[in-house]
């Protein structure tokens, strides 16, 4: 060992070379046998250029030499450079180095210290990676927040992804409902433009995956990130042919997850082949979740706003039937009011109409408005005579009456009743009230409905045509369309009526 | 005689309403206000038929009919070949949409529902229409 030197090289934490003026190693201390491999014995007298430098920079390492030699000038010397050097195995790694010259026993040697940071390169080359990540994620998320279609979501993810891994295709399946589930493939690629995998398009277009199968139904199976190294020899991978031929070796699939299930896989190709990167698997897998994450919100604020339209129509609907009703009340005490001489008469009359168009309503509201059955409306409407004594047959098949013919029909059956009541079969101990009704087929479907009083003993009917008569005739007529027949027999009135069912069964707004 | 040549002379309302009770209340306010309102129709087809039949003043129009065609369409294609005003009925309000649909026709007034007498009155001063009692 050089002895004046020898404190420092045995104590110095890096490690330190002598190197004379011709460029051969003088010494060197253990440390640099550990970073380089070379032992002391090794080393010394070795030429530097040849130990540790790699190749390409030996002839710069030579120039440098000889013209600070023949000049006295050398912009490396006395400065800290980082640069590559060789270890025995011929691996290259990264050193900070300086180098000083100086006389030592008369002659020119060249001190240099170097410290291996390989472990700080790593470190700063995944701080900018997990930087780089963190804004891509960032990215995303700031992106969901802001748009309003899934869709949209995805599109960002693939440009995302396809900034973080530098792979250049990517695509996406959805997550059908179906049962079995199925894979579908969309028409969401990145790039969205290019047509260097236009035959993988059209052959991903074609292929629809059950879970298991394919690169997608294998992440759906494990719920995890996939990386296949080599897509074109690995049999699980049906489109492994085109993937061939269009120079793609290696793929990755990663989820989309909400908050129950998977419901979208995004997938990943590149033509250099590629060794799965947990680090960046873990990214895909958060990237996922967080746009999982936005299908989770938009659907909510879907189902959200469609709540919200939905109550808006409710009401707007509440209003138009709460005006056509009161139209309907102002039209029922405007011609009662014409066909009834005094206050009470009035009172009694409007009130008996508006208690059977109640009746009705009610139970239309039961109904939520929709079909109701002509049985039932006459049940409300009769609900009144219930107490009296009178025979009372109703029959008919089954047949249901939209909302505004119900209503027509219910003022239409209340004068009948009421009729009935003060002159007809339900004022007499002796009479019988049928109502019977049937359909039949004439071109549309028609309903004939039958109302026959029978067996009355007294026969002073007045037969008058007030407005009550009035009324059931133009509601058959003028509003349901259809015509209707009077017999005021001794025996008891009959009405024959008949209206098509297609204007009846087609009215549920007003 | 003088009578009914007076009578000749009231200026002619059509009703199209289905709603037969809310048509006679209708019929009636006309009534009163020096009209004859004799004609009542329930459907689009029927008023244009009259109307290409006919000649009336004014035109009392269901939004709502049970079409087609509703009350917008037979409007729409009353215009095709006649002008004469209409006075739209409807139960719907100012913030339905529908409200768009009816401002486009030329010669028309709204009138909500219930229709009162002074709401008429205002449609068919709106329509510059006299009304031969008022």
């Amino acid at each position: 060992m050089i002895e004046p030197l020898a404190a420092i090289l045995s104590t110095a934490l890096d490690a330190v070379i002598v190197m004379d003026s011709e460029g051969r190693i003088a010494d060197w201390n253990d440390v640099a046998s550990q970073i380089f491999g070379w032992s002391r014995d090794e080393a010394v007298g070795a030429e530097l250029s040849e130990l540790i430098i790699p190749p390409q920079f030996r002839a710069n390492h030579t120039k440098g030499l000889e013209r600070y030699l023949a000049t006295g000038i050398g912009p490396l010397l006395r400065v800290r450079v980082e640069v590559s050097a060789t270890r025995k195995d011929g691996t290259e790694f990264p050193v900070e180095l300086s180098i000083t010259p100086f006389q030592l026993l008369g002659k020119l040697v060249f001190l240099g210290f170097v410290r291996d940071i390989t472990d700080r390169r790593n470190a700063e080359a995944s701080l900018e990676r997990r930087a780089m990540q963190a804004k891509l994620i960032y990215e995303v998320v700031a992106f969901a927040a802001q748009t309003n279609s899934f869709e949209s979501a995805l599109s960002k993810c693939l440009e995302a992804v396809s900034k973080l891994t530098g792979w250049p295709v990517g695509h996406v399946y959805l997550l059908t409902e179906d049962e079995p589930p199925l894979l579908y493939p969309t028409d969401i690629w990145f790039p969205t433009e290019g047509v260097q995998f236009d035959f993988l398009k059209a052959a991903t277009a074609k292929t629809t995956l059950p879970v298991g199968a394919g690169l997608p139904g294998r992440v759906i199976e494990t719920g995890e990130p996939i990386w296949i190294s080599n897509v074109r020899t690995d049999d699980r991978f049906p489109r492994a042919a085109v993937a061939k031929d269009v120079g793609i070796a290696s793929a990755i699939g990663f989820p989309i997850r909400n908050a129950q299930k998977i419901i979208a896989v995004v997938e990943f190709f590149t033509s250099v082949q590629s060794e799965p990167d947990l680090d960046l698997l873990l990214t895909l897998r958060s990237i996922g979740d967080q746009v999982g994450r936005v299908f989770d919100r938009h659907l909510a604020e879907a189902r959200l706003q469609a709540q919200s339209d939905q109550q808006k129509l409710l009401v707007a609907e509440l209003n138009h039937r709460v005006k056509n009703m009161l139209a309907v009340v102002s039209g029922i005490a405007s011609q009662t009011m014409r066909s009834n001489d005094s206050m009470a008469d009035f009172n009694r009359s409007f009130m008996a109409r508006l208690t059977a168009l109640s009746q009705a309503h009610g139970l239309l509201a039961s109904q939520n408005w929709g079909p109701t059955e002509l049985h039932r409306l006459i049940e409300a409407v009769a609900r009144p005579y219930e107490a009296s004594q009178a025979r009372i047959n109703v029959q008919g098949d089954p047949i249901k009456l939209g909302s505004k013919s119900a209503l027509a029909l219910s003022l239409v059956l209340h004068e009948l009743f009421t009729n009935s009541a003060k002159y007809g079969a339900i004022s007499d101990p002796s009479g019988t009230l049928s109502i019977s009704w049937s359909t039949r087929i004439n071109g549309s479907m028609r309903l004939q409905f039958e109302w026959d009083e029978s067996g009355l003993t007294n026969a002073s009917r007045p037969i008058k045509t007030g407005f009550g008569s009035r009324l059931i005739e133009a509601t058959i007529t003028h509003q349901l369309h259809g015509t209707i027949y009077f017999d005021p027999r001794p025996e008891g009135y009959r009405y024959e009526m008949e209206w098509p069912l297609s204007i009846s069964g087609q009215d549920d707004s007003e | 005689m003088t009578s009914a040549s007076h009578v000749q002379k009231r200026p002619q309302a059509l009703i199209v309403e289905d709603e037969i009770l809310v048509a006679w209340q209708l019929q009636s306010t006309l009534e009163d206000l020096g009209f004859r309102a004799d004609e009542l129709v329930s459907d689009g087809t029927s008023a244009l038929k009259l109307v290409q039949s006919g000649s009336f003043e004014v035109l009392f129009m269901d939004v709502n009919l049970l079409g087609p065609p509703d009350g917008v369409e037979t409007a729409q294609r009353l215009r095709e070949f006649s002008d004469t005003p209409i006075v739209f009925v409807t139960a719907y309000s100012h913030y339905d949409s529908i409200y768009t649909d009816l401002r486009r026709i030329t010669r028309s007034a709204v009138v909500g529902k219930p229709a009162t007498l002074s709401a008429i009155t205002d449609a068919l001063g709106e329509l510059g229409i006299a009304t031969p009692r008022h």
